[in-house]
């Protein structure tokens, strides 16, 4: 297994025969079972899956938090920037310490630091809480100061999990809304997990069905809707037509989830 | 099917109206608990002077508070009082002061250094559970009746409380919050300094206020014992001598010594970690308002 030769041109991640297997309470727990993609550089990838199919663990690999058991894992030179679903933003920073957390860790000093906060807090609409802690906001403000933290990386990729999961509807249509718009003004590399499948088809070129566990890819698809896109798509007949398509495929591994030991 | 009568527009001026009405009886509850609260303590001693005056409480155990007054001002203009104060306040800021360096010093090296933790968790868990006066008559034995046996009694009882509370602060933490500090380049120094150290200062406050307290109970008894100045040895030579107002000065004085050394660390508490200080309308929600 090697995950150190870098990806090839063109190609952000490029998945090759990755298992992972954790030793939890002396049981063999087979999180992941052989999975091969490849995500090409600057587009936008969906995971969806039944819970515990192993789609975390997937991400923590691709952002080398984790190494696979078998297999390997090429990446494009540049690193990639998480996005957690909570208690990713750190409480005793203020909203401006922690967009900028990525670049004082790089060592950028203070007044670039400051500049950059305030310009992707603006992106995400919270010019006004530079100097608030996380405390004092709501859910969805905070995760707009986590998407800011990982665009104000300038890393060429970014790997979210479930960010908008924890979220009343109404504040995750927002988001989506935010998150498209940032996307197509910047198009880094994105992989995004999420278990609402209109998410991933408003979203993503492109959608990955895992199994139940030990995960492995059981389809991957095409979103065709051209871009810029809008959640006006939803209405849409194609959309209604995709979405039950893909829970069709998704039902059994959900339901195969649902009675495993 | 019957619709609905839509309701009458609310004129603002009623709803003004409403609001001040119900501020004004907020306003007046808090008032009503202020008072309450301090009117409980004066009771207490006033039925105390009461009972001492009319003889209902024996006199010479309970001195009436106005006689403890009088008392108190007598040795604080005769200087004496001043002098056992400051003797029990450098032997506490001495004491704690190094235990409470020491212990957060340990406490974060076991945190950070996984062999250190492996080595010392034990035999610090086995030492905290002796109680820390019972090492007196040791360190007497090995330093004399000095200054440093009695400094030495407050460090240790300290030293274990922030070594304990750091070490859980640092067990405590969020492996996702970790993760997140990995995920954004924080290893090693880093990780400590920015995730690591901030995420367990709360627990190290906690072990702070803990301590202070634990701190005053064994000056105290030490100075009754081993020593010839401070409050402890007011309080107790005041027993020797039997001189109870002079021993309710010293207890008076050394439980406020405890209170200002809590209220301090409650204040630099706020001071160091504005980010745990809750919005006051969120305070107010979470305590209930009647
Ligand atoms: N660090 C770990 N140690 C032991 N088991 C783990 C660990 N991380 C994940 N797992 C197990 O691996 C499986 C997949 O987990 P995860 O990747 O979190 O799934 P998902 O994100 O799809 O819900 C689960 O059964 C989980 O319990
Ligand atoms: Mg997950």
């Amino acid at each position: 297994m090697s995950t150190s030769s870098p990806a090839p041109p063109g190609v952000a991640f490029d998945v090759r025969r990755v298992t992972k297997t954790f030793l939890a309470d002396n049981q063999v727990v087979t999180a992941l079972a052989e999975t091969s993609f490849t995500v090409p550089a600057g587009s936008f990838t969906c995971i969806v899956g039944p819970s515990g199919c192993g789609k975390s663990t997937l991400l923590r690999i691709l952002g080398g938090l984790e190494t696979p058991t078998t297999g390997s894992v090429r990446t494009a030179a540049g690193g990639a920037a998480f996005v957690f679903q909570e208690h990713g933003v750190f409480p005793w920073f203020t909203v401006e310490e922690n967009v900028a957390f990525g670049a004082r860790m790089e060592g950028m000093g203070r007044a670039e630091r400051r500049e950059l906060a305030r310009h992707w807090l603006a992106q995400v609409g919270l010019a006004d809480f530079a100097q608030a802690y996380p405390h004092q906001l709501s859910g969805g403000m905070r995760q707009r100061v986590a998407i800011a933290r990982a665009f104000a990386t300038g890393w060429p990729a970014l790997l979210m999990d479930e960010p908008l999961g924890a979220l009343d509807a109404q504040t995750r249509m927002l988001m989506q809304e935010l998150l498209l718009t940032l996307w197509e003004a910047e198009r880094k590399t994105v992989v995004l997990v999420t278990h609402a499948i209109e998410e991933a088809l408003l979203l993503g070129d492109r959608v990955l069905i895992m199994t139940a566990r030990p995960g492995h890819l059981k389809e991957d698809i095409e979103v065709p809707f051209p871009r810029p896109r809008s959640s006006q798509i939803e209405a849409t007949a194609a959309f209604a037509e995709m979405r039950g398509r893909i829970w069709a495929s998704l039902r059994d591994e959900v339901s195969a989830a649902a009675v495993a030991p | 099917m019957t619709a609905v009568p839509a309701a009458a527009p609310v004129v603002p001026d009623e709803v003004g109206v409403a609001i001040d009405a119900e501020l004004r009886a907020e306003l007046r509850r808090r008032r009503r608990d202020v008072v309450l609260a301090a009117a409980t303590p004066m009771a207490l001693l006033a039925l105390w002077e009461i009972g001492a005056r009319t003889g209902a409480i024996d006199p010479l155990l309970f001195s009436p508070p106005s006689a403890i007054l009088a008392r108190g001002v007598e040795l604080t203009l005769s200087g004496e009082l001043i002098l056992h104060l400051l003797a029990t306040v450098a032997r506490l800021v001495v004491g704690f002061v190094a235990g409470a360096v020491a212990g957060i010093a340990v406490g974060l090296l076991m945190s950070a250094i996984r062999p250190v933790r492996a080595a010392l968790d034990l035999t610090f868990t086995a030492l905290y559970a002796l109680p820390k006066i019972a090492i007196l008559p040791l360190l007497l034995l090995i330093f004399g009746i000095t200054e440093t046996p009695k400094v030495l009694a407050v460090a240790i009882a300290v030293f274990f409380v922030l070594q304990i509370n750091t070490l859980a602060g640092y067990k405590q933490i969020d492996p996702r919050v970790l993760e997140a500090a990995r995920a954004y380049g924080a290893t090693g120094w880093k990780g400590f300094r920015y995730v690591v150290l901030p995420a367990a200062m709360p627990a190290v406050f906690t072990g702070l206020r803990v301590s202070a307290g634990m701190s005053v109970v064994v000056v105290t008894a030490v100075e009754f014992v081993a020593s010839e100045s401070g409050l402890g040895y007011l309080i107790w030579n005041s027993w020797q001598l039997f001189q109870p107002e002079r021993m309710y000065v010293g207890l008076i004085v050394v439980s406020a010594l405890g209170a200002a050394l809590t209220g301090l660390l409650l204040g630099l508490e706020r001071l160091l970690l504005p980010w745990r200080r809750s919005t006051p309308g969120r305070r107010r929600m979470r305590k209930g308002v009647r």
